[in-house]
């Protein structure tokens, strides 16, 4: 059943030198239960799309000028500030990339927690403690007091994410964005916010939009993936399905760029050691250009490419790319 | 090849606690009794979670932090108690790139001139014209063009100001680079970009690198020999294909393990998540979260055991013993 369905998005900026397309045209659905991988560079919108779930598009440059949001049967374009106060936190929650801003410094851990519980549950300082203290189990605290009494630079990165992680699921929502929540940990602390995630996904049932650049991560977590390039989706489809065979040459580039462990060294044709990488750097976001937006960068790239912006082609399984010269098979 | 750096028992402590006439403040042990070479035109990897001194020893070898302990010996010679005036040398030949490029530059200067002024002062070029040329031809080289000389810091993007940090390090003609997790702040496919760009230029100049960072696979794919930490002690030091096929620490099993990888495995953690305190505070720096912790890891810190010239590690349980026929050697 689908939960959120976001159908064309558009969020632009206005800005002294022009505007910036942020997103361009953006579908996607999350089924219940669900977790959806939006992957892509920084710059490329995918956090702009998380926030304008949210209705946290910056104001007063930033504007969703079309599209649609169906969540649970109403659309989330059309509410006003005051309707998504009731959204936010209890039907959709999110959790940022650093835990550390997201929190206020001059307030203990307690008392933040306390304060969306009581406010959202009417409950009394006392249950609401017992309450803070059952979420902070969920998370894998069990030294409670300690950590409701400290202030949020007194944590340390894991301990402030999964903080994070307790109250943003203080009120069973439906859905939760992750922005990034691992980028700014250690390879081991990452991993135990990625199966505390998980394990949350299966108990609760709650389905997550997780926002990374890392595909190690999309491989280990997610169900289905959106690969995102200068604010369009290029390929998307079941998480198996785009590992597999990846059609589009972003998606393909992004995942050879990172070196794998179990495989022989990554060289060049002379044996040097050499990763394989995608030339240039992300487009202008002012000026896009009229073709496909990652035609300089693109190693398969033909005329085609540089008038005509691809549409979206269905593959088998539901597998969506949008490329003139898509990869056939992949080795 | 011969050894570049020797570092030998190199410790840090920083105060904590406030220390008054009767009585000495706490200390924090940042770094305890490392020993490491490293060899003219090698890449050593520094690997550790975040804390366990991996950044201060990058920084003790510069001698950008002063060592508590310990001796830094660079090319025969130590330079653990020379004045700034006798380093002056040695700052020309080691150089750092940082993990913050944004932060690593004045902000009000150009970034010309901000790699200009350390040549002229540690005389690599004789005049500013020459330097100029100079530079010029580095930013050309690291791939960026000459206009970008009178741009300032801000005006870059991640990747862009990362490869000016690498021009500015190379302006001095160093023999040695610490790089202090280079990477880890840009995207996947600029970090491939800046990865092999290191890689050309560590064999187009010459130069020794020690790597610092936190990513296994990039440590691997990047890197000849690593050496793990943990908590400031070092734990694990062997050829980066070895490390990765036959760890004997469970630190360096437990850095393996929370690498992802495109082929789906189960998120599984092999260690003790609770951590056991235990107050004597002189075993093993893991033994508190160790799963193979007997009474022994909590008494006293294991020796370095050498397994073979490039390979050591320091632990009482060593798992993963895949030839059994190997001799145990105790390091004097």
């Amino acid at each position: 059943m689908t939960l959120l369905d976001i159908s064309n998005l558009q969020v632009h900026f206005t800005t002294s030198n022009g505007t910036v397309q942020a997103v361009n045209g953006v579908d996607f659905s999350i089924n219940h239960g669900e977790i959806m991988a939006l992957v892509g560079e920084s710059g490329s919108g995918k956090s702009i799309t998380g926030l304008s779930i949210l209705g946290l598009v910056p104001k007063p440059n930033g504007k969703i000028v079309n599209g649609s949001m169906m969540f649970n049967g109403s659309n989330l374009v059309d509410k006003t500030e005051k309707e998504f106060r009731e959204i936010r936190g209890k039907e959709i929650a999110m959790i940022f990339q650093n835990p550390l801003t997201a929190m206020d410094p001059s307030f203990t851990v307690g008392n933040q927690m306390l304060e969306i519980i009581k406010y959202r549950q009417g409950l009394s300082k006392k249950n609401g403690l017992l309450e803070a203290k059952k979420l902070l189990d969920l998370v894998g605290i069990h030294d409670h007091d300690r950590v409701i009494n400290s202030y949020p630079h007194a944590l340390s990165g894991g301990m402030r994410q999964r903080v994070m992680i307790a109250m943003a699921l203080s009120c069973k929502p439906k859905l939760l964005i992750a922005d990034e929540p691992t980028t700014a940990l250690d390879a081991t602390i990452q991993m135990q916010i990625l199966s505390l995630l998980k394990r949350i996904n299966l108990e609760l049932g709650t389905s997550i939009l997780f926002i990374t650049h890392d595909f190690g991560v999309v491989a280990n977590l997610c169900d289905k993936v959106a690969v995102m390039y200068a604010g369009r989706i290029l390929e998307y489809g079941e998480t198996q399905e785009i590992l597999t065979k990846p059609k589009h040459p972003y998606t393909k580039g992004l995942m050879n760029a990172m070196p794998e462990t179990s495989i022989e060294q990554p060289k060049d044709g002379n044996g040097k050691k050499r990763l394989e990488q995608i030339n240039g750097s992300p487009p202008d976001l002012l000026n896009l250009p009229d073709g496909c937006s990652f035609f300089d960068r693109c190693n398969r790239a033909s005329d085609k490419c540089c008038t005509a912006f691809p549409n979206i082609t269905t593959k088998t399984n539901g597998h969506l790319v949008r490329c003139f010269n898509e990869e056939e098979v992949y080795v | 090849m011969s050894n570049l750096i020797e570092i030998k028992g190199l410790t840090k402590e920083f105060p904590t606690g406030n220390s008054t006439m009767f009585k000495k403040g706490t200390v924090f042990r940042a770094v305890q009794s490392v020993n490491l070479t490293i060899k003219k035109g090698e890449i050593v990897g520094l690997i550790g979670e975040s804390g366990s001194g991996k950044s201060t020893i990058g920084r003790m070898v510069l001698r950008l932090i002063e060592p508590s302990g310990g001796n830094i010996i660079y090319e025969g010679k130590d330079i653990t108690n020379l004045n700034h005036k006798e380093m002056m040398e040695y700052y020309q030949k080691m150089q750092i790139i940082f993990q913050d490029s944004a932060s690593s530059f004045n902000p009000r200067k150009t970034i010309g001139d901000q790699i200009v002024t350390p040549m002229l002062r540690l005389g690599v070029a004789s005049n500013r014209q020459e330097a100029e040329m100079e530079v010029y031809h580095l930013l050309e080289r690291v791939g960026l063009k000459r206009e970008h000389f009178v741009r300032y810091p801000h005006e870059f993007s991640g990747g862009q100001r990362q490869r000016i940090g690498i021009a500015r390090a190379l302006a001095l003609k160093p023999e040695f680079l610490v790089l202090d997790e280079p990477t880890s702040a840009l995207d996947v496919s600029i970090q491939a970009q800046i990865l092999n760009l290191l890689l050309d230029l560590q064999e187009e100049f010459n130069l020794t690198y020690l790597f610092i960072g936190h990513n296994l696979s990039i440590i691997k794919f990047f890197c000849d020999r690593v050496a793990v930490l943990y908590q400031g002690r070092l734990v694990e030091a062997a050829d980066s294909d070895r490390l990765y096929t036959n760890p004997y620490h469970p630190v360096s099993r437990m850095l393996l393990n929370s690498v992802l990888t495109l082929d789906k495995k189960p998120l599984a953690d092999e260690f003790n998540e609770n951590t056991v305190k235990d107050k004597r505070n002189t075993g093993c720096v893991f033994s508190g979260k160790c799963l193979y912790a007997t009474e022994l890891c909590f008494q006293s810190h294991p020796e370095m055991v050498e397994l073979s010239e490039s390979h050591q590690y320091a632990c009482y349980h060593p798992q993963n013993v895949i030839d059994p026929e190997e001799p145990l050697v105790k390091m004097s």
